[in-house]
């Protein structure tokens, strides 16, 4: 099987690669190629000697921040993973593998050891492009250490993923068939809650001396008594990372390739108990039905005619970008599900918090709250909502059929976040105003409405250029941008994530320099005329946002012909 | 109705098709057949707008679709062999979100009998994926007869659908014709083009190698009198 695994990564990989370089005869791909490797060479390769941020700790404190991360990642994947299956399979593969004379568990260890290939390759660029392009031994141990960090905590999120939908889809069944995960995570979560108790004070004291002695004593509180037993798996990941050369990396992989051996084994045997569970609590719902039909009660799935979604009419009439954007609005209110809201709030309370580190009183906090909330939805709401043609042209061939130019198009697209976002944020941004009204250790009244009006106007204009260019990214390269509801998963998607931000936020600058030109020719020209104050800063930013404005009406008649253009033969939609 | 004069398209250097010219009529059914990699596929999606030929022009109730293209899309509909839906909408929802599309006046009026007679009146409320391929394919249907289209283009219609509703699809394709659309359909199933269409495209390696009625083809080859349109098909194909 593993043979099999093998042709088909080679195989995979080498025509993956001749239709990327086929692709890249396209001039917009070659130029889009060669302006990413003159980025990575100008950030990463150009300095020469390589740097690591890792050298500025003391060696012996080195493992315990590199536990603090991991403990944090944990906590991160733990709470956003998807409850999507861990391991979706392609048609191909479903109809290949499933197919074929193999059990499930051969199926699983298959797709595990697939995505090791694309794990140790993301290590290797890596480590490759943070050593500043140095090859050697250290490059191969670092990317060793990162490979074993990345595969298990990869595996880690699979494992918790799985764990959580078969709580959520099968309730009780799914708890018995999770006791052992149960109670190693109660067992886990008690002993930190114990430890934490009898070293945190200590801890905590010796920090303020200064950060050296808080990492010492947290240091010396993960090596002793019960705390070395809990922390040792975490320690075995990170200490593969850690090691300085090829002896160290020797001794340290031992035991970082049990806790990776140990997570196979748990969540191979998770996805089994997983179908099991599935199909038990299938069977459960069957005799629950068989009850309800003989007056014995039962509890129903979402029946569409008793429980309709909750939907919004649309004018028959009317240009239709409007309809995009009605489509587009209904998508964002069926995923934006309680979850969203637990963890933007986790996120904002978070947030406020590490900027002030002296107590707010009640109202000012809640409308730092509210305000930071603003800046998430602005900054983040593109990236994390892709209800256009990110998502979309995945079914280009139907947009293409439909009475429709272009440029309709990616305005409707494009329009629903904008006003669904902007709507969020201007209210929240209101919201932090009114709660503010009588506050009297705040600016005057008329100032922070200047603010306000002005951050209306500039909501919706970044929102603009931020939308505009992830949809202008998919349109001209289709085949770099992950379509589709999901975005790119896992973390050998972080570097094309990472080009993309990078990508708006030039694009944000670029689009910003003729509306600050304007508006600081707008106050300027005020100035001149003899007005002063907060309001002349308001006719600027609305001069600002006149121009950004402009440049977005440009850019969708832009992009409109690039969609018009489109052929979804020669796109490179998957 | 539908008019085709020259159609080529090239991916790269492959002609997938070259000068291909035909006309369909209202009340018409052209059968579009050939073998794997004819270029059938590829003149559908020519015929609706998906991809822009190369060379040639295609007329769709007088409107040319390269410098018409928004007059001539909403006098045709096109239902592919898969099923693309959006997944965010239920089945009524794509049904309102297409005739605001094609300016369909009335949709409140238009939409219950057509769910009615696609069968998905009980499925309105339901996302794609609470139905069933079958359903799913009905309503692309559905979506594609909503703005009582002048032209239909239908890509293998039969595919994922059951004996009832393989005969009810034959009948609205009859039926459509009968009320004046132009129809061009694409199947591998040669008795269904044998059974519906009123005229026959065999196309081989992107070229038209037979066009008309089936006496009118038997009538340039006498050898082939009294065969079936398999027996036709494979003798013109070389199959």
């Amino acid at each position: 099987m593993i043979g099999a695994a093998l042709y088909l990564t080679r195989r995979s990989l080498a025509n993956a690669s001749r239709a990327r370089m086929r692709r890249l005869r396209q001039p917009k791909y070659a130029a889009a190629f060669a302006a990413g490797a003159l980025y990575l060479w100008l950030m990463f390769l150009r300095q020469g000697s390589p740097g690591s941020a890792v050298g500025l700790l003391a060696p012996e404190t080195r493992e315990t921040v590199a536990v603090l991360v991991e403990i944090l990642v944990l906590l991160v994947t733990w709470t956003l993973s998807t409850t999507e299956s861990p391991f979706p399979f392609t048609l191909a593969e479903t109809q290949f593998l499933f197919a074929a004379p193999l059990t499930r568990r051969q199926v699983l260890l298959f797709k595990i050891f697939r995505s090791q290939v694309a794990l140790a390759a993301s290590a290797l660029v890596t480590v490759f492009l943070f050593r500043r392009g140095a090859w050697g031994l250290a490059t191969l141990t670092h990317a060793v250490g990162l490979w074993v960090a990345y595969a298990t905590l990869n595996l880690n999120s699979a494992g918790m993923g799985l764990f959580r939908l078969s709580l959520a889809q099968h309730g009780i069944v799914g708890a018995r068939r999770r006791i052992g995960t149960l109670a190693l995570l109660a067992a886990a979560l008690g002993g930190a809650w114990w430890v934490a108790r009898r070293d945190l004070p200590g801890v905590e004291a010796a920090f303020t001396h200064g950060m050296g002695a808080g990492l010492g004593a947290l240091t010396e509180a993960l090596h002793s008594g019960p705390g070395a037993i809990l922390s040792w798996p975490l320690r075995a990941v990170v200490d593969p990372l850690l090691a300085q050369t090829a002896g160290d990396l020797l001794r340290a992989l031992p035991p970082a390739l049990l806790v990776f051996g140990l997570h196979v084994w748990w969540v191979v045997g998770s996805s089994l108990a997983f179908e099991e569970a599935a199909t038990e609590a299938a069977a459960r719902r069957a005799r629950l039905s068989a009850g309800a039909r003989e007056g014995r009660g039962w509890t129903r799935p979402r029946d569409s005619r008793t429980h309709p979604l909750k939907s919004s009419r649309l004018r028959p009439a009317g240009p239709p970008a409007g309809a995009f954007v009605w489509k587009n609005v209904l998508g964002v209110r069926r995923e934006f599900t309680p979850r969203s809201l637990v963890v933007l709030l986790i996120a904002t309370v978070a947030g406020v918090a590490s900027l002030h580190g002296h107590r707010l009183p009640a109202v000012e906090a809640l409308g730092a709250i509210l305000l930071f909330a603003a800046a998430l939805v602005t900054l983040l709401g593109p990236l994390a909502l892709r209800f256009d043609l990110r998502r979309d042209l995945e079914l280009l061939e139907v947009l293409k059929t439909y009475p429709v130019r272009g440029r309709a198009v990616v305005s409707g697209e494009v329009g629903a976040l904008l006003l669904t976002l902007s709507a969020t944020a201007g209210v929240l941004v209101t919201a932090a105003f009114l709660l503010t009204l009588t506050d009297a250790s705040l600016p005057d009244l008329s100032t922070r409405a200047a603010i306000v009006i002005a951050a209306l106007t500039a909501i919706p204009s970044v929102l603009g250029v931020f939308l505009l260019v992830q949809n202008a990214a998919v349109l001209l390269f289709p085949a770099w941008v992950t379509v589709g509801p999901q975005r790119a998963a896992g973390l050998e998607a972080t570097g094309q994530r990472m080009l993309l931000t990078l990508g708006s936020l030039l694009a944000l600058v670029i689009a910003l320099v003729p509306a600050t030109v304007a508006m600081l020719g707008i106050s300027w020209g005020l100035g001149l005329a003899g007005f002063d104050g907060p309001w002349v800063m308001v006719t600027g930013v609305l001069a600002g946002a006149a121009v950004i404005g402009l440049e977005c009406w440009l850019a969708v008649r832009v992009l409109g012909g690039v969609f018009d253009r489109l052929d979804p033969s020669s796109a490179g939609i998957p | 109705m539908l008019r085709v004069q020259g159609l080529t398209r090239l991916y790269d250097r492959l002609v997938a098709v070259e000068d291909l010219s035909f006309t369909v009529a209202p009340g018409e059914v052209l059968g579009l057949v050939g073998p794997n990699g004819a270029g059938k596929t590829t003149t559908l999606r020519s015929l609706c707008g998906v991809i822009t030929p190369t060379r040639g022009t295609i007329e769709i109730g007088g409107f040319d679709l390269e410098r018409d293209p928004v007059r001539a899309k909403r006098q045709i509909a096109f239902m592919p062999d898969e099923p693309h839906l959006f997944d965010y909408l239920t089945v009524e929802e794509h049904l309102r979100f297409t005739a605001r599309l094609y300016g369909v006046p009335h949709p409140d009026v238009r939409i219950p009998p057509l769910l009615r007679e696609l069968e998905l009146e009980e499925k309105a409320d339901a996302l794609p994926t609470e139905l069933s391929r079958g359903m799913r394919q009905k309503l692309v249907i559905a979506c594609g007869l909503i703005h009582d289209p002048r032209a239909l283009v239908f890509d293998e219609p039969l595919t994922g659908l059951d004996p009832a509703g393989i005969r009810k699809m034959k009948g609205t394709i009859v039926e459509r014709a009968r009320q004046g659309a132009a129809v061009v359909l694409s199947s591998h199933l040669l008795h269904l083009v044998e059974e519906i269409c009123t005229r026959v495209l065999i196309l081989q390696r992107g070229r038209a190698v037979a066009l008309g009625t089936i006496p009118e083809i038997l009538s340039g080859r006498p050898d082939l009198q009294g065969r079936s349109l398999e027996e036709i098909f494979l003798a013109l194909t070389g199959g």
